[in-house]
């Protein structure tokens, strides 16, 4: 989805996120300080904003339930995973399966 | 027989309706086309060719043939439909699955058509079946998991040596999201003979042990299974316009 200038996550170190792709590459070099302004026991920005700017309400509750960046790296891939195989057409899946059976 | 054939019928997967298969070619070739028919139960391991056709816990079987305790023609039963069948048996033993083609060879001088019922899995049964057939028809559905098993099974069938006839598309509901003929003969570069369609028909059959093509003639599964059997011996199936139903492969009525 779409979203404006406004909605963008804009980190205490200055990294720009406009969508999950962008938060899932930002988490695996995010530095201590700054993921910890971030999610503390106070707040989860990174839960809020899957919430209400994204709106994928499942992915934001797995989120908000936890301060480990590894694991929200592991949701937010599972879910781009899932979309990407959504995504492929009936064409895509025959010349997949074409292709592992004959190597 | 003038040019009779051996078909294996195979399928990497369960529940694709191999045996189903079987059953009903078997009986459309005896009943629709007068043909001498043997169905043989070569899924070693999981045989119940026999339950779809009424034969529950047979004395003599296709393991006894193998491990050369009775000669092939001691196991043979004349089903009430016309075709022969030599059944498996529910508790298998260790055998050596390569005498199939050489049990199997001298009784193409009796039968028009042999239809070997085979093992769903990749193993010597499999191989055996191939190996003792002049032809294989792979039996497919209409969804991603059969069709990677298809895919295999055609890979394994080619390289076998053994013609590959063609798909019979079974179990097929004619929905969008569902894998049509085109995709498979596509996927496999095997034609597809023959698309059936799904039918609750087919288990009321099974639950009577009787081949849908007698329990249900009129049913569109059974017209199919009657095309595809005629397709298999060069013969042009005509659909009635009125029909014969049989009852439990019994009684026959007419109906309109």
């Amino acid at each position: 989805m779409a979203i404006t200038s406004e909605q963008y996550f804009y980190a205490l170190n200055g990294a720009v996120l406009k969508n999950k792709n962008d938060l899932l590459e930002f988490l695996k070099t995010v530095d201590s300080s700054t993921f910890k302004h971030h999610v503390n026991l106070e707040k989860n920005d990174f839960a809020n904003w899957i919430d209400g700017v994204l709106k994928e309400k499942r992915l934001a509750k797995k989120i908000s339930q936890t301060n480990n960046p590894e694991e929200m790296i592991n949701y937010i891939g599972e879910t781009i995973k899932q979309k990407d195989q959504k995504k492929m057409d009936k064409k895509s899946v025959i010349t997949l399966l074409v292709n592992s059976i004959n190597g | 027989m003038d040019n009779p054939k051996v078909f294996g019928i195979v399928a990497l997967k369960g529940g694709v309706g191999k045996t189903t298969t079987v059953a009903n070619l078997g009986a459309a070739l005896a009943q629709e086309f007068n043909k001498k028919v043997l169905i043989v139960d070569a899924n070693f391991s999981t045989p119940h060719l026999g339950l779809h056709v009424g034969l529950v816990n047979p004395n003599y079987t296709l393991h006894q043939i193998m491990s050369d305790k009775h000669s092939v023609y001691e196991s043979i039963y004349q089903h009430s439909l016309g075709f022969h069948i030599i059944p498996g048996q529910l508790a298998p033993v260790g055998l050596d699955y390569n005498k199939l083609k050489e049990k199997i060879e001298p009784l193409k001088e009796i039968y028009d058509v042999i239809l070997i019922d085979s093992s769903p899995s990749l193993n010597h049964e499999m191989a055996a079946a191939m190996g003792a057939s002049d032809e294989i028809l792979v039996v497919s559905s209409p969804d991603y998991p059969t069709l990677s098993s298809t895919l295999h099974a055609v890979k394994i069938a080619k390289e076998s040596g053994t013609p590959i006839r063609g798909i019979i598309l079974n179990k097929v509901h004619k929905k969008r999201f569902e894998l049509c003929s085109k995709d498979v003969s596509e996927a496999s570069n095997v034609k597809v003979l023959a698309v059936i369609p799904d039918d609750i028909k087919v288990l009321s059959a099974l639950s009577k042990m009787v081949p849908i093509v007698s329990f249900s003639p009129s049913n569109e599964v059974s017209h199919s299974y009657k095309k595809l059997a005629g397709s298999l011996i060069g013969v042009n199936y005509k659909r009635p316009i009125f029909g014969i139903k049989r009852k439990n492969g019994g009684e026959i009525e007419t109906y309109d």
